[in-house]
């Protein structure tokens, strides 16, 4: 196993060094430079710019520069000095900037993904267990509402319901009092009591599909024949069940991790939009309106890393699991 | 059946067990009328061809036929002793399925091997993990007595290394080395019935021997019974002292294995053995399959099941009404109107 | 008593007429598929939507683009059997409305006139239109004839247009988007997936690896990046193609696997070695043989690939990186929908989102029933 999670690792650095590339392919698309749109906005507004001063901030990005030694200089920046550059909308560094929404948004699809795990396993193993009973018809029916609804609807509708029936707004992950005080346990709690909403929208799409999985999963291991084996040695239902044909079923369920996370923290970037939460989404969607091209590249970068280190895990995870693989 | 010698050697007597599943394509009768005796220290052959309720037999004993088995009629009486001297006869039909009392008695007193050990062995979990649980479900032994029990038994079902194989996982063996694996989880508990579900027809033909010379010594040892099915006349004759031969979920013939083989009376019995390809033929000859083939058990011919490819079929008669068994001979029963004419009453079947 | 009619006994409980040893493979999915009731009437679903996306100007009762300031937010219209005096009539029909401004609160109010019945009839003159750009005409499906009755159906936007008129035409856009981008990543997909699948080795691997590359990219985040950087000064039509490209470049990796798979398997397959051994040519091998065993996977494949299309436009389209005015899908509509306020005050605008629900709900249904049926000697 060791040499599999070896192979693993290898494989990532590879896959980063292209999503750095295609992060800064696509924040150059949008034609023209940052630089000469942000010259002209100044020069509307009557401000004189200064040649040494644009000289200076040519060199600095390498704009005027062929696309592959900007991209060189912005990669080489981030690897040696963490230096992820400068905002040109906030006139701030991208690091501070993004630093606390990306560890939010990190917090959010955590959060979203325990809910959907904690959800949909046992719902999906009750559903094949008592397939066709009542039970099993009522959430089918709601994986289905669950899978054909987008979550941004469903934010909506939720944000909806909460405003015009209780008077709610529910936008934001902190009361007013808190949004901009440093983190103490009466922030974090209220933090909390905000996080729930987001985190349910985000999973519904998730559990929706997983409990699926499982109960289709469950439902092909429960007539095979080691499950038989285990009934005639003596056991119970319901010992039988959970730790044989579930533990099997576990392994596709649990390869699917390596997918869903990707997909919270793709869908909790439009969630965050319409619920109005400081995370990196809304910052995004300024970030490429506006061609701020090292804060849209930085939030690119930073959101497919964390993507793939999602499914590494999950590749481990999975590994671990399952003994025909650990032990090739 | 009753037999002419003692009673108190009989293990577990079968009486018209019938066991049916109700299916999307309609109601099946797996079993349809199968009697016969199990003796203490015996080996009883149960043959017949792909289909006919053989291993639904089996699984019947022990009431994992399959999830909805409110469908069992007739009688299995198991002669119980137990260890303290006590001992008392148990109709397992009549236990609440999945309730304690069955699950006391699988894997203590009535164990059963499968066919594919590969499949019948949990893929992500070790042999060793499985055979300790088979025996801490049913004697209170620490998790370290427990494993020291599985080894010992895993050496005398002749696998080598078992101290490390015991952590193996049941993809690292070979086949036989699975199979007696599944054999040493099996008698861990020394059970007094072993149902082996054709354990070799998935082996090639050594290992075939070795695993039927294992079961047998195994046997003595523990002066357990053994309950053989198989589809294989060989392995009858080789392992079997009482052979019940069943055909479409009825058991046809019963007897003793020498008589069986030197005197077989029904025909569909005697069609079994004269299809055997026997050694010192002329080459050139032609096989003699049994003619036709085995009718849908969704559309079951009326009166005896063979009767649509007898080739003594009594018109009139045999496509009327069932046959019962009829004695001919110390310990040879036949269900065929050749011999007898007395006939089973069948819910809704009018008795000739 | 021959075997043969065994079998068909066993399947004689459920249908009366298909005997399975003699059905063709495409009469088996197709009745397979047909079992499952869900899934047909889903399939019925889909096929009126697009119906209606091929004719939205001879559908939907008004012009989209008709304003009227007056009757900014106005509330759907009540249909009416029964007036006032408690007749009965066949023929449904709306009053007239007139709103007044309600002077301490500000709001327009709309106070029903009930001395005055409009029926709604079909095919009724209405405001003109160009069907598909082309073809002028002026006869509507259904609508009220007389002009001075405004019917709201699903009430009317911030401009005073008829929700229901731009919901219906918006099916154009969204419905053939899905489609549309779903064709290109197929011939993406099959082009990739079967060269990954038929020559398997080193050539595979890689294929596989760059598919892992892509699939491991957060999709929206690529898409709002491709999506912002086009010029916004294109035409309704050039971003349409765009964003079709866009998400058809990212999406074409999961038809690629199933084609992967499939050729994968067929190779193996004993028909295939058992068809080249009896002589057959490459090509009849191909198209007689294993397209046949994949298509019906392909077709499932890509029912379930055009609810993701259709959800991801919408999305696209909400946040304002999509498609824009004036062109009008489910999406663009849903903008209206940003804010909570002006939601509060007319929750009608949240109807184009019920649409997008129905959708692709519907086309997940089929899709599964598909899928179900594509191999119908499994199992």
């Amino acid at each position: 196993m060791g040499r599999y999670i070896i192979q693993r690792l290898l494989l990532v650095i590879p896959t980063v060094i292209v999503i750095s590339i295609i992060s800064f392919i696509v924040i150059q698309l949008p034609p023209g430079d940052f630089l000469s749109s942000y010259i002209a906005t100044l020069e509307a507004g009557g401000q004189v710019v200064d040649e040494a001063q644009v000289a200076a901030l040519r060199m600095q990005y390498g704009l005027g520069e062929p696309v592959y030694v900007q991209y060189f200089k912005w990669v080489g920046g981030i690897i040696f000095q963490g230096e992820f550059g400068q905002s040109f909308q906030w006139k701030r560094p991208v690091s501070e900037l993004i630093g606390e929404r990306m560890m939010l948004t990190v917090v959010l699809s955590l959060a979203s993904l325990l809910l959907v795990w904690a959800i949909s396993l046992p719902i999906g193993i009750y559903s094949a267990v008592r397939q066709y009973s009542p039970g099993d018809y009522f959430f089918t029916l709601i994986s289905f509402i669950g899978l054909g609804v987008p979550n941004f609807l469903l934010a909506l509708v939720l944000m909806w319901l909460a405003y015009t029936q209780f008077g709610m707004s529910v936008g934001g992950l902190f009361s007013p009092e808190y949004a901009d005080a440093p983190w103490s346990w009466d922030k974090f709690v209220d933090f909390l009591g905000h996080l729930w909403i987001p985190a349910i929208v985000l999973a519904i799409g998730g559990i929706a599909g997983l409990i699926r999985i499982m109960r289709a999963n469950l439902l092909d291991e429960l007539p095979k024949p080691y499950v038989v084996t285990a009934r005639s040695k003596g056991m119970t239902e319901r010992a039988l069940v959970l730790k044989y044909p579930v533990r099997v079923a576990l392994n596709p369920f649990v390869s699917t991790i390596g997918w869903t996370l990707p997909g919270l923290v793709s869908g909790s970037i439009i969630v965050s939009v319409v619920l109005n939460l400081p995370t990196t989404g809304p910052m995004l969607l300024t970030a490429l309106q506006s061609q701020d091209m090292y804060l849209a590249g930085a939030i690119l970068l930073l959101l497919s890393i964390l993507t793939v280190i999602g499914t590494l895990i999950s590749d481990i995870l999975l590994a671990w699991l399952d003994p025909r693989i650990r032990f090739n | 059946m009753t037999e002419p010698s003692s009673r108190d050697d009989l293990l577990l007597e079968v009486k018209d067990l019938r066991t049916g599943f109700a299916l999307r394509e309609g109601y099946v009768k797996s079993v349809d009328g199968a009697s016969f005796n199990v003796r203490r220290g015996e080996t009883i052959g149960i043959v017949g061809e792909s289909g006919c309720g053989k291993s639904i037999t089996a699984r019947s004993i022990l009431r994992i036929a399959g999830t909805n088995d409110d469908r069992l009629g007739g009688e299995i009486l198991y002669h119980r002793r137990r260890g303290d001297g006590t001992s008392g006869v148990v109709d397992l039909l009549k236990l609440p399925s999945n309730g304690r009392a069955i699950r006391s008695i699988r894997g203590a007193e009535i164990a059963m091997i499968f066919q594919e050990p590969m499949t019948a062995f949990s893929p992500v979990h070790t042999i060793g993990n499985q055979i300790i649980e088979a025996i801490r479900l049913h004697q209170p032994l620490s998790k370290d007595e427990a494993r020291a029990v599985a080894i010992d038994m895993l050496r005398r079902v002749e696998m080598s290394n078992a101290e490390s194989r015991i952590d193996a996982y049941p993809h690292q063996l070979s086949g036989g080395m699975r199979q007696r694996a599944m054999i040493a989880m099996a008698l861990v508990c020394r059970p007094q019935l072993l149902l082996a579900d054709e354990p070799t027809t998935a082996l090639d033909v050594t290992t075939q021997a070795q695993i039927l010379a294992l079961i047998r010594q195994l046997k003595t040892e523990l002066g357990m019974s053994v309950m053989m099915i198989t589809h294989d006349l060989g392995v009858i004759a080789e392992t079997a002292q009482h052979v019940a031969v069943m055909y479409l979920g009825k058991v046809v013939e019963t007897a003793d294995v020498r008589s069986l083989f030197r005197d077989p009376r029904h025909p569909y019995t005697r069609a079994l053995l004269a299809s055997v390809p026997k050694l010192g033929r002329e080459s050139g000859q032609r096989l003699n399959p049994v003619k036709g083939m085995v009718p849908s058990p969704f559309n079951r011919p009326v009166g005896c099941p063979f009767n649509t490819r007898c080739p003594q079929m009594i018109p009139g008669v045999c496509d009327r009404a069932m046959p019962a068994p009829t004695t001919v001979g110390a310990t040879h029963q036949v269900s065929c109107f050749l011999y007898g004419d007395t006939t089973t009453s069948e819910p809704g079947e009018k008795a000739a | 008593m021959s075997v043969a009619t065994a079998p068909a006994a066993a399947e004689g409980a459920s249908t009366a007429k298909v005997d399975i040893n003699t059905t063709s493979q495409w009469g088996l999915i197709w009745h397979k598929f047909t079992r499952h009731r869900l899934a047909v009437i889903c399939g019925v679903i889909v096929l009126l939507l697009y119906v209606v996306a091929a004719f939205v100007e001879f559908i939907a009762p008004y012009d989209p683009e008709a304003q009227a300031a007056a009757n900014a937010y106005q509330a759907p219209t009540p249909i009416h059997f029964f007036d006032a005096e408690g007749n009965f009539h066949l023929q449904p029909f709306i009053y007239g409305t007139s709103s007044k401004r309600n002077l301490d609160t500000f709001e327009l109010e709309f106070v029903e006139d009930t001395s005055v019945r409009y029926p709604i009839g079909l095919f009724v003159k209405g405001q003109p239109y160009k069907l598909w750009g082309l073809i002028p005409g002026d006869i509507r499906l259904f609508g009220v004839s007389d002009t001075k009755a405004q019917m709201f159906l699903l009430g009317a936007d911030r401009q005073g247009r008829d929700m229901l008129s731009r919901i219906i035409h918006g099916t154009r856009i969204s419905m053939s988007i899905g489609l549309v981008g779903v064709i290109m990543s197929f011939f993406i997909g099959i082009v990739v997936g079967g060269i990954s699948g038929y020559f398997g080795g080193v050539v595979d691997i890689v294929c596989q690896r760059i598919i892992e590359f892509i699939r491991s990219i957060p999709t929206i985040p690529l898409w709002l990046g491709l999506a912002a950087a086009l010029p916004s000064n294109w035409s309704s039509l050039q971003i349409y193609f765009s964003i079709t490209v866009i998400l058809s470049l990212i999406g074409w990796t999961g038809l690629a696997q199933v084609v992967r798979g499939r050729a994968l398997a067929l190779r193996e397959e004993d028909f295939i070695m058992a068809a080249r051994l009896s002589g057959s040519s490459r090509s009849k091998i191909i198209f007689k043989h294993m397209v046949p065993s994949f298509m019906s996977h392909i077709i499932a494949a890509l029912t379930l690939a055009v609810p993701e299309m259709i959800i991801a436009e919408t999305a696209l389209s909400f946040l304002g990186l999509g498609l824009r005015y004036p062109a009008i899908s489910w999406g663009v509509l849903l903008q209206e929908a940003q804010n909570l306020r002006s939601v509060a005050l007319a929750p009608w605008l949240l109807a184009p989102g019920a649409m997008v629900v129905l959708a692709v709900l519907a086309l997940n249904f089929l899709g599964d029933g598909l899928r179900d049926a594509a191999d119908p000697y499994r199992r």
